[in-house]
């Protein structure tokens, strides 16, 4: 399988550790991934509001780009998946729609076919690798700590777009298959607020602590998420959103995690970037 | 706006949701609240509650619901499209209220600005400016962002301020005319 790396507008800027990250664990994987300066931002959903065609032209117009390479395209932002599976619902199901888009594709010269799978970074992990292989592969298990999986709301809902498994269980075998203890806890399919942050940013804080604080409740020492949107909140948002004053929770990508356990360095995984220390992580796993 | 002006009703507005993108559903609501008991902004912010405000475009409060803050406190967890027992996507009659107060030009608020900015963006680089971004939907009120963003700058986080602008921007705005163009002609 071929791939096309889609970071996304957060991956290039404030989260540019999980792009590079997620690129560092799919070359140690063997995956054939390029990445492709032309695409453009997928609308985030966003654009829909103010101009649905717009958003929908966007998004077919990286698909032919795609297509265009023969590469499916992996993402490791939730909103980008959702956005650009709905995207691929709508014109599916609208042909009119699907010609007159293509119309203006080809004043451009590219065509939409339709072919182009979208699939997340933790999907292709699933699917292309599979916990099996990937256990075999894990050389540094991450012991000794209590990871509590974050998926975020775009890779699970709604699931007339995202697909009938409600609850998915994946990135908590994940988190065992890399060596740690995986945490249960009710907030694991919350939503973080990110898509808030600015429009209600005390409103949005009070749901990424709800979730931080139901995780800690629950033992947690650090999380995971596939999610780079979700990150900017659980992370980097962290300190304002803290008003108990509870211990800071790290909070890893899920590339970071997995590039972990796989016996890649802290530094080419990025984990100096993420905003909340990861020292006692890192300790664990020396130790 | 008065007391009296966003009182008014008007008894077509629910026609016009159905009519917009991801609107239809708003003809068989029952208010039974399950959104509401189901959101996530709504447990933390009472202040937003889905069926109060989807009721009061149904019984025609155009101007109230328009109007406000509200539709743009949505977080888009999709919860009540998930939990709706009629499956009418309450989050997706946000969104075509959401369209129709951008259509409108309602500006003023956090969210118009928010949305706006996105295309604007977009046709420029090709991508979103995370470093513009807050500042347009905030406008002063980013001195409040000022701690977390140097805490971000030391991390070497701060987005860049002229993102590299991806190849073919100018085919974006060469298919924005298209459309546009197209819409015009209606």
């Amino acid at each position: 399988m071929k791939y096309s790396l889609y970071p996304g507008c957060a991956g290039e800027a404030t989260t540019k550790e999980a792009w590079s990250a997620t690129s560092r664990v799919l070359d140690f994987l063997g995956m054939d991934v390029t990445e492709n300066d032309a695409y453009s931002c997928c609308g985030a959903g966003i654009v829909e509001e103010e101009d649905p065609e717009f958003e929908y032209t966007l998004n077919a117009r990286n698909f032919a780009l795609a297509e265009k390479e023969e590469r499916d395209i992996v993402v490791i932002c939730n909103t980008c998946l959702l956005t650009m599976l709905n995207t691929k619902k709508t014109l599916a199901e609208n042909q009119t729609l699907f010609r007159q888009v293509n119309a203006d594709l080809a004043e451009i010269g590219l065509e939409y076919k339709g072919e182009v799978r979208i699939k997340h970074f933790m999907w292709l992990l699933r699917d292309d690798i599979g916990l099996d292989r990937l256990k075999e592969l894990v050389k540094v298990p991450i012991r000794n700590v209590k990871i509590a999986p974050f998926y975020g709301c775009h890779i699970v809902r709604p699931s007339e777009i995202i697909g009938d498994d409600k609850e998915p269980d994946f990135l908590s075998r994940l988190i065992e298959a890399c060596g740690a203890e995986e945490v249960d806890y009710d907030h694991k399919y919350n939503c973080c607020g990110f898509h808030i942050l600015l429009n209600d940013q005390a409103t949005s804080l009070k749901m990424t602590e709800k979730c931080l604080s139901n995780a800690e409740k629950a033992a947690a020492d650090m999380l995971v998420t596939p999610c780079t949107l979700c990150h900017i909140s659980l992370d980097g948002y962290q300190k304002p959103a803290n008003i108990n004053h509870r211990t800071e929770i790290p909070v890893l990508h899920l590339a970071q995690m997995l590039g972990l356990a796989l016996g890649l360095g802290p530094k080419e995984l990025g984990l100096d970037k993420n905003m909340v220390g990861v020292d006692k992580v890192l300790s664990n796993l020396r130790a | 706006m008065s007391a009296a002006e966003k009182n008014k009703i008007d008894y077509c507005f629910y026609k016009e949701i159905a009519e917009q993108p991801k609107g239809e559903g708003i003809t068989k609501c029952l208010s039974c609240g399950t959104c509401s008991s189901t959101c996530q902004v709504f447990s933390v912010n009472p202040d937003y509650n889905p069926r109060k405000l989807i009721q009061k475009a149904v019984l025609g409060l155009r101007d109230d619901v328009l109007h406000s803050e509200m539709i743009w406190i949505c977080a888009r967890c999709n919860s009540c499209i998930e939990k709706c027992p009629k499956g009418i996507k309450p989050g997706d009659i946000i969104m075509a209220l959401r369209h129709i107060a951008l259509k409108e030009g309602i500006a003023n608020y956090k969210g118009v600005r928010h949305s706006r900015f996105f295309k604007k963006s977009i046709l420029m680089t090709g991508k979103i400016n995370e470093m513009i971004l807050p500042l347009n939907t905030l406008r002063l009120g980013i001195v409040s962002q000022v701690p977390q963003s140097i805490r971000m700058l030391f991390k070497g986080k701060l987005p860049p301020i002229l993102p590299k602008r991806i190849k073919g921007v100018k085919d974006l705005k060469r298919l924005n005319r298209l459309i546009e163009n197209r819409r015009a002609k209606k």
